[in-house]
């Protein structure tokens, strides 16, 4: 049986063992039987309202669960692509500046206390998510003005440059402001916590539709990591599909930092790793860099739950500091063909 | 004595003073505060005119002069401070701490006293900061005095709390940092004291120290009453109540959710007697009603 067969066969049962695991841990003094009742009431239209309980399971639990296996799986899918567009094992999606452009958009709103009347406390994600995604799009235009052929290494370089000028007017505004500081930062920081179901419910249909555009776009993926030359040769419109996958990517990630905050390594780590266990066919690379960045990201926000508790830790603190041991054995597996 | 005596006059006083901008004329000591509990305390001693220089959290004090010179706690501008020379220079480890460096080492080789008082954990501490500042600035009989109301304050809240009987006790969590990283605090912290002065019990009484706890830890410990002193976002008790989850909480049900001055919460500082009546307030209104 082929690697990515197994790996098929086997991720579902881990998937829901994995997110069945995150349900069943918490602080709270909550268990199984607990959790399947509250959804079991749910799912019969019933909303009980007796305690703590149940506000526990579903206003809490259930949908930090399910929204960091989303971003876990959309930061994971959107690495992959950007690496393999890029051609360069360092890009991520925050190479075309989506992470700065998100930071400045909410940071502008937060900062100047602005809150539109139709949009109230989704006025922050909303700036976060526009200015994301103008930032790539500016990222693309620069590069296209610098080279017509849409090099992976000039939107690196562009997207470097633009990410940094982005971050110093933030930093710049953020000197002049006092305490709404603490806001911007405490944004910046990445959580799961208290986030409710609305992130869940925006989220989880932007992801399956970006993963199936990028799927259906596998072969030319496929073929650009051969070179964009030879992609050409094959008939791939390399500038068009360029565009294309970063407008995707930018999307994606744009909304998933918006409602969560910047939570790095995952990124560039998951894909790499995927990339070693399943080979670089974009077939399989696409949907297993999603499958493994929602489970790595709902443990690491269990650890960050649990490992102190009561204590919450910072999740991207979490993702490096039990991510990087555990990516460096799968490296050195591969490397030593043991994988 | 010129100075009153009474912290809270002495606050009136400062505030009529800080108008009058000729302050300085009398040859007085001329004092620099980078440090928020600092400037409190000097304000407190009535020497709220004497202030030359503080830092941004310093600067809405009340007793503080708009046309005092404001300096980033964290990154001051020593150049500046050197051109005021002031005589006392008052620091804490925050600004040292962000720079690896004594930033302040220029201002005390060129003469300017530079003491670093240490940031308080504890009541006990905020009386030996106001004794520590009061002995600086040769108030040593103002400072004794605020101390001795300070701690009178505390021992008849706590003589006050002594008649709650122990199951009409009710259990706060008070939030110091709003979602989606919510921090409060354990034992070893002044708020905590001032809780327990109170007659109310820290549902997070078995952690120490600063801490962020997680949302769903303090939704299981369903505490009667919630307190928050967050000054950055427009309205943090809408905010609280608006979490999803917490609404099946007994303090949302019951609408025991307040909002504690930050301003005299939030620095180990003599105003700390008012956020401790604050607290009372809004843990046993009932008490208080008549």
């Amino acid at each position: 049986m082929s690697k990515a067969r197994l790996a098929l066969i086997l991720s579902a049962p881990i998937t829901v063992a994995v997110i069945s695991i995150a349900l069943c841990a918490g602080s709270g003094p909550v268990g199984p039987a607990d959790i399947l009742a509250v959804i079991a009431a749910r799912a019969r239209g019933l909303a009980p309202h007796d305690g703590p309980v149940a506000g526990i399971v579903w206003d809490l639990r259930l949908p930090r669960v399910l929204l960091a296996w989303i971003a876990g799986a959309a930061l994971s899918v959107s690495g992959a692509i950007m690496q393999s567009l890029l051609k360069n094992p360092l890009a991520s999606p925050f190479t075309v500046g989506v992470s700065s452009g998100a930071s400045l958009g909410a940071g502008l709103v937060i900062l100047s206390g602005l809150s539109l009347p139709f949009l109230g406390p989704l006025t922050v994600p909303v700036a976060g998510f526009l200015c994301a995604v103008a930032t790539a799009w500016l990222v693309l235009r620069f590069s296209r003005a610098i080279d017509p052929l849409l090099e992976g290494s000039t939107i690196v370089l562009v997207g470097m440059v633009l990410s940094l000028f982005v971050n110093a007017i933030l930093t710049a505004v953020s000197a002049a402001s006092g305490k709404e500081l603490a806001r911007l930062v405490i944004w910046q920081m990445g959580s799961f916590a208290l986030r409710g179901w609305k992130p869940v419910a925006v989220l989880f249909p932007l992801l399956v539709a970006s993963a199936a555009l990028a799927f259906l776009l596998r072969r030319e993926l496929d073929a650009m990591t051969f070179g964009d030359e030879e992609a050409r040769a094959l008939g791939v419109p390399t500038i068009a599909t360029k565009r294309v996958l970063v407008g995707i990517v930018s999307v994606l990630t744009g909304a998933t930092v918006s409602f969560v905050g910047v939570i790095g390594f995952l990124d560039l780590a998951v894909p790499q790793a995927v990339r070693r266990l399943v080979g670089p066919g974009h077939r399989a690379l696409i949907p297993f860099s999603a499958i493994a960045g929602g489970a790595f990201m709902v443990l690491a926000d269990l650890a960050a739950r649990v490992a102190l508790s009561p204590l919450d830790l910072p999740v991207g603190a979490v993702t490096a500091l039990v991510g990087a041991p555990v990516f460096a054995l799968i490296f050195l597996g591969a490397a030593r063909g043991r994988i | 004595m010129a100075t009153v005596a009474l912290a809270s006059c002495a606050r009136q006083t400062s505030r009529q003073n800080a108008k009058k901008d000729a302050t300085l004329a009398d040859g007085g000591l001329r004092i620099a505060s980078l440090a928020p509990s600092s400037t409190s305390i000097i304000a407190a001693l009535g020497l709220a005119e004497r202030l030359v220089a503080v830092d941004q959290w310093s600067a809405t004090l009340p007793g503080v002069s708009e046309s005092t010179l404001r300096l980033d706690l964290m990154r001051p501008d020593v150049e500046r401070l050197a051109a005021l020379s002031p005589d006392l220079l008052i620091v804490s480890p925050l600004t040292q701490a962000s720079s690896g460096v004594d930033p302040f080492r220029a201002l005390s080789d060129s003469g300017i006293r530079v003491v670093s008082i240490p940031t308080s954990g504890s009541l006990a501490d905020v009386s030996r900061d106001v004794r520590a500042i009061a002995a600086l600035v040769s108030r040593g009989e103002e400072g004794e005095r605020i101390v001795a109301d300070m701690e009178r304050s505390f021992a008849e809240a706590r003589e006050c709390a002594a008649s709650i009987p122990p199951e009409k006790r009710r259990s706060v969590y008070f939030e110091i940092e709003a979602a989606p990283s919510p921090y409060t605090f354990g034992k070893g912290v002044y708020l905590d004291e001032l809780l327990e002065a109170a007659g109310a019990r820290n549902v997070f009484s078995d952690l120490s120290g600063w801490v962020s706890v997680g949302p769903e830890a303090i939704v299981s410990r369903d505490p009667d009453v919630i307190l928050t002193n967050v000054d950055y976002l427009p309205d943090p008790v809408a905010e609280i109540r608006a979490r999803p989850g917490w609404s099946g909480m007994k303090a949302v049900r019951e609408g025991r959710v307040y909002l504690i001055d930050p301003r005299t919460s939030a620095r180990p500082a003599p105003e700390l007697v008012e956020a401790l009546r604050e607290i009372e307030r809004a843990v046993y209104p009932e008490r208080f009603d008549e």
